[in-house]
């Protein structure tokens, strides 16, 4: 169910519109109808603002001179079209797209940075570990597996 | 250029305006045999000049014809056409400002309104007062009341909102009401 149109609101419809319904705004055509059909002080105001609605109705249509039809149907004969070579609605999306993958990156540089300084210093402590544990056992270890070591440490910071 | 002459069925007019943006010429026909009368009724009711109206409205056909590619199917391109034809015709009154109206002198008079006595004076009586109406409430009017677009699209054309459009198109009747009563009033007392 429509809500009722006020009479303030069904006046001011008919100054604007005129008695013509389809000129009406669709939203509230059908509950200013309904007024007017229902009250007789609506109708007569419907009534009152048809004269001027059957003035314009009477208003002649200016003629055109044959003439002027024919240039303006001449006018792709003499006129180029413009083309649009750049559009920005065209643009926009690839635009962001591109501004949006490049805020990502910087993003992700900034956040993985200190993650893989961090895992560099844990490769250094763990090879001085490792050689500082070597020098106190006094053990001697292989080049290679100081080297196996050291490879290990890297694999884990590629993981 | 491409002058394509595709045979032009009755069609959604926004098609018409897509294929006169890829140079078919024949559906920009359709639309100067759809709108030109209608634009130059609409120019001519603001201009009061017959000669610049047809320069408005030829313009109006050289940008559809020269932009179509750029139309939006955001508007209907009847908003569109009177956007445009607006525009130029309000560009045109601005320059004529300092020129002094040409028409002051034919408006109906309470003495003149006394010798009209039939409908077709009663008609030229309402083409004066809409001539006299200023340039924004004669648009809202010619727009709506003769033209049948709806509220929204009047304020499209007119770049201004659907409450603004009301009140112009309310103080249009009004005025044209009271010219209209003084006509008839004259009428009842003329011997």
């Amino acid at each position: 169910m429509k809500k009722p149109l006020s009479f303030e609101r069904f006046s001011a419809l008919l100054e604007a519109y005129g008695a013509r319904p389809e000129l009406w705004p669709a939203a509230e055509r059908e509950a200013a109808l309904a007024l007017r059909d229902a009250s007789t002080e609506a109708r007569v105001l419907f009534d009152a603002e048809a004269t001027l609605d059957a003035s314009f109705a009477a208003l002649p249509e200016p003629d055109l001179a044959p003439d002027f039809l024919r240039r303006l149907n001449e006018v792709p004969v003499h006129a180029a079209q413009k083309r649009r070579w750049f559009s920005l609605r065209a643009a926009w999306i690839p635009a962001v797209s591109w501004a949006f993958a490049a805020v990502l990156g910087v993003g992700l540089g900034f956040t993985t940075q200190p993650f893989d300084t961090d895992e560099a210093d844990t490769t250094t402590t763990t090879v001085a570990t490792i050689d500082s544990a070597t020098a106190n056992d006094a053990t001697p270890v292989a080049d290679e597996d100081l080297s196996a070591l050291t490879l290990d440490a890297f694999d884990e910071l590629e993981e | 250029m491409s002058h394509s002459q595709h045979p032009v069925e009755p069609d959604d007019d926004a098609l018409l305006v897509l294929r006169v943006g890829e140079g078919d010429v024949a559906a920009y026909r359709e639309l100067v045999r759809r709108y030109a009368a209608k634009l130059s009724r609409f120019a001519a009711r603001l201009l009061r000049d017959a000669t610049e109206a047809e320069d408005i409205v030829q313009e109006t056909f050289l940008r559809l014809w020269q932009r179509a590619s750029e139309y939006e199917p955001k508007a209907r391109v009847t908003t569109w056409l009177h956007r445009i034809t607006h525009n130029l015709a309000v560009d045109r009154l601005r320059a004529r400002r300092t020129q002094p109206l040409p028409d002051d002198e034919e408006m109906p008079t309470s003495a003149r309104q006394a010798t009209l006595l039939d409908e077709k004076r009663r008609v030229v009586a309402l083409e004066a007062a809409l001539s006299a109406l200023p340039e924004r409430q004669a648009s809202a009017i010619v727009l709506v009341h003769l033209h049948g677009l709806t509220g929204a699209e009047a304020a499209e054309v007119l770049g201004v909102g659907v409450e603004a459009v009301e009140s112009l198109l309310s103080r249009g009747r009004r005025a044209l009401r009271s010219e209209l009563s003084g006509l008839e009033k004259a009428e009842g007392s003329a011997p």
